[in-house]
């Protein structure tokens, strides 16, 4: 197996999805992110009123959760789009799925080894899973846009060592 | 012109469409997947150039393009992706691709992907 880049250095993982969200943002959308410090959470978690959740695979094994009210998802699908959408409709859940995939794509640009990313999978109302997507220890990164706020949970992993036996994430298959 | 948009996110072929519009008449014809794609790409060509994603259900972008590749070598193919990864790219271009655009990208860096796209393809025929 060749050598893995070390990627344990404080801060990186949150500078690669914070640069993520403000690129997407300001490029596709025309917002100007503000973010919160980067702060622990116990599982991560689809809580908010409409999540989206991509899981990382190859090279980084995780999952990343894009949090937001609905008024929110509203108006971020409008910027994009140009068009109002229907919180719901097809249209909608493209529009914010694209928007998510961007960032996941973005952010896994900067791991030290890429990865694969799955397709985003949209769940509309808040605590429709019974459990956590990871049981472990992840991380809530809060953003502040002209059009509402979001949050961003991750818990992405790149050592071999554990990615397999604590994780526990949910198979995605609807994009 | 005629292009062919394939993604799978209706919303970023519209993108795409708003873009090639504002450029004059331009004809374009979507496709969801690479499979479908790549029929539409058989069945109703030529077309002057491809706009693909890489990651898509059925038949990804790089797949689609490799089998464009074996029966046409020259319509100009620009792939649009959040895959960024240099071996990724290189992985593209060793499959066909003529120039490469990353998401999340700005209506006028699609617009000089495709203007410099065209005016590489004028210049080798």
């Amino acid at each position: 197996m060749g050598k893995r880049k070390e990627y344990r250095k404080e801060g990186e993982i949150e500078k690669a999805f914070e640069s993520a969200i403000k690129k997407v943002l300001r490029i596709m959308i025309g917002v100007h992110p503000q973010f919160g410090p980067p702060r622990p959470v116990a599982a991560i978690s689809a809580s908010a009123p409409l999540s989206v959740q991509v899981n990382f695979s190859e090279g980084a094994v995780g999952v990343m959760v894009l949090g937001l009210d609905q008024d929110t998802a509203a108006h971020l699908t409008e910027a994009f789009c140009c068009e109002s959408l229907e919180i719901g409709s097809a249209d909608f859940i493209d529009a914010i799925s694209e928007i998510t995939n961007m960032i996941a794509g973005n952010a896994k640009r900067n791991f030290p080894q890429g990865a694969r990313i799955s397709r985003p999978r949209v769940r509309i109302g808040a605590d429709l899973e019974a459990g956590p997507l990871s049981k472990r220890p992840g991380v809530h990164l809060d953003c502040w846009t002209e059009l509402g706020d979001l949050a961003v949970e991750y818990d992405v992993r790149f050592e071999p060592e554990d990615s397999q036996e604590e994780t526990d994430y949910e198979v995605s298959t609807c994009g | 012109m005629k292009f062919l948009l394939v993604d799978d996110s209706r919303t970023m072929r519209n993108i795409w469409k708003k873009v090639i519009t504002s450029m004059g008449d331009n004809e374009t014809i979507d496709a969801g997947d690479g499979a479908e794609g790549l029929k539409v790409f058989l069945e109703q060509g030529p077309f002057d150039i491809l706009l693909v994603d890489w990651n898509m259900p059925n038949m990804d972008g790089l797949t689609m393009i490799k089998k464009i590749r074996e029966a046409d070598k020259s319509t100009p193919i620009i792939m649009v992706t959040t895959e960024a990864e240099k071996p990724r790219i290189i992985e593209a271009i060793k499959a066909g691709v003529n120039n490469y655009l990353v998401k999340p990208f700005s209506p006028d860096a699609l617009l000089s992907k495709i203007q410099e796209t065209v005016k590489k393809t004028e210049a080798v025929s």
